[in-house]
């Protein structure tokens, strides 16, 4: 209580947050809170639905802390709470797992584009700026590596879907690239 | 372009990966209060609620000492009078039963001598209420001697006649009782007499009202006296102040003339 322990040993914070120490789950929380709200705002766009989301992953890491088991690492473990935390909500809130974007399968091979300027915030935009459907499996896919297969179970959808879903966010995420870079070529001169 | 779908999906999860967002400082407050009340914050309260009832506990015990005597004095004295007060109306009935034998007998022979005895001994009231119970027993055994030897009694008239002016507003009632059927009477309660002790120590206890009563109009004296002292206290710096204020405006005068 008067003394602050030092729980930068990820097994002495564990353990010291299955006792249920406020400092400890605090240090958790400082520790983790803004990397787990980063990516509920991947899945979610909404800021503020994304931090409902980030205080609930949060409670479910303290209460499932008990069934975890120090095999993979701790971080891979909560992120893994918060990304089912973030996709039931989204499940629960508008279906829009379901939504099937149709649309004619366009050619964006042949624009050109530059990443190595692009900085994070622009990046997170643009995952935002991609349709639920596109943006949930290409932030599993590609940020949080999950398979197809495991996507497919849990998104409730097939392996193949998943699939297609990657290759349309990726085409549009590279045309919104290709553009802006255009937008700002034009603007330079 | 395999290879640059690759590279634009490692591009992304570099840099977000670890992508952080502060989260509003209300957050934690939201989170902390949907986990369980953390033990650490229990056993603080218990501290907390344990170091309350020790320090009433100190202050309790500054404060005691000072208010103890003074109401226990105030208890004692209350004791002392009520008990007093019913002993003369409890027990003035009994009393009145044993000691008109005597009475009537002296009234009847020497009346002239009881009022002077009565008379000389008027003044100690309070106390002959208490010595003259304890010559209630000796009493008892003089009414047989009454009848046999009327003479001794004139010796012992003297501390029984005392109550007689304090009883005799209730005499009258009782008066026409038979010198037999009193003597009779005398006899049981005379083996009895210790119960009537018994009765009168719980009769002391049950007048809770008068004691509590008692205390109250002590209290509000005492109080009384406080307020007084006060009103005194305050007169007095009044005229301290004045004093001083007239004395330095006189040095002002003083100084203001030359």
């Amino acid at each position: 209580m008067f003394s602050r322990t030092n729980f930068s040993d990820e097994p002495t914070l564990i353990k010291a947050c299955l006792k249920g120490d406020r400092s400890a789950q605090r240090h958790l929380y400082d520790v983790y809170s803004g990397k787990f709200l980063a990516i509920c705002i991947r899945y979610l766009k909404n800021r503020e639905h994304a931090e409902d989301v980030m205080i609930e992953s949060f409670m479910k890491i303290f209460e499932k802390l008990p069934q975890y088991q120090a095999k993979g690492s701790f971080e891979g473990w909560m992120k893994r709470i918060v990304v089912t935390q973030a996709l039931m909500t989204l499940r629960s809130n508008r279906h829009l797992m379901m939504e099937v974007h149709v649309e004619e399968d366009v050619e964006y091979e042949h624009h050109h584009y530059e990443t190595k300027h692009l900085e994070a915030q622009d990046l997170m935009e643009l995952v935002e700026s991609l349709p639920v459907g596109y943006r949930t499996v290409f932030n599993l896919y590609a940020i949080e590596g999950y398979a197809h297969q495991e996507i497919a179970e849990l998104l409730g959808i097939s392996e193949s879907t998943s699939k297609s879903q990657l290759n349309r966010a990726r085409n549009v995420l590279k045309e919104k690239i290709a553009t802006q870079q255009l937008k700002e070529r034009r603007i330079n001169g | 372009m395999a290879k640059k779908t690759e590279n634009m999906d490692q591009l992304f999860r570099d840099k977000l990966e670890n992508h952080q967002v502060k989260p509003s400082k209300l957050a934690w407050e939201r989170l902390e209060n949907h986990l369980p009340q953390s033990k650490t914050k229990l056993s603080t309260y218990w501290w907390a609620a344990a170091a309350a009832i020790l320090l009433l506990f100190t202050v309790g015990s500054l404060f005691w000492p000072a208010q103890n005597p003074l109401e226990e004095e105030i208890l004692a004295e209350k004791v002392e009078s009520s008990s007093n007060e019913e002993e003369t109306t409890n027990q003035v009935p009994v009393e009145i039963e044993t000691t008109e034998n005597p009475i009537e007998i002296i009234e009847e022979k020497e009346s002239a001598k009881v009022d002077k005895s009565s008379n000389r001994e008027a003044q100690p009231k309070k106390n002959n209420n208490s010595s003259y119970q304890k010559q209630l027993e000796p009493n008892k055994q003089l009414i047989a001697q009454n009848e046999t030897a009327p003479e001794r009694e004139a010796i012992i008239e003297k501390p029984i006649a005392e109550p007689l002016k304090g009883l005799e507003a209730e005499i009258p009632q009782i008066k026409p009782l038979d010198l037999n059927a009193t003597v009779a009477e005398l006899q049981p309660t005379a083996e009895e007499a210790p119960a009537y002790k018994v009765t009168i120590v719980s009769n002391g206890i049950k007048e809770d009202k008068n004691l509590i009563s008692g205390i109250g109009k002590k209290v509000d004296q005492v109080e009384g006296i406080l307020g007084k002292v006060d009103e005194g206290f305050a007169t007095l710096q009044d005229a301290k102040n004045s004093l001083f204020t007239s004395l330095t405006s006189k040095k002002e005068k003083v100084t203001e003339k030359p």
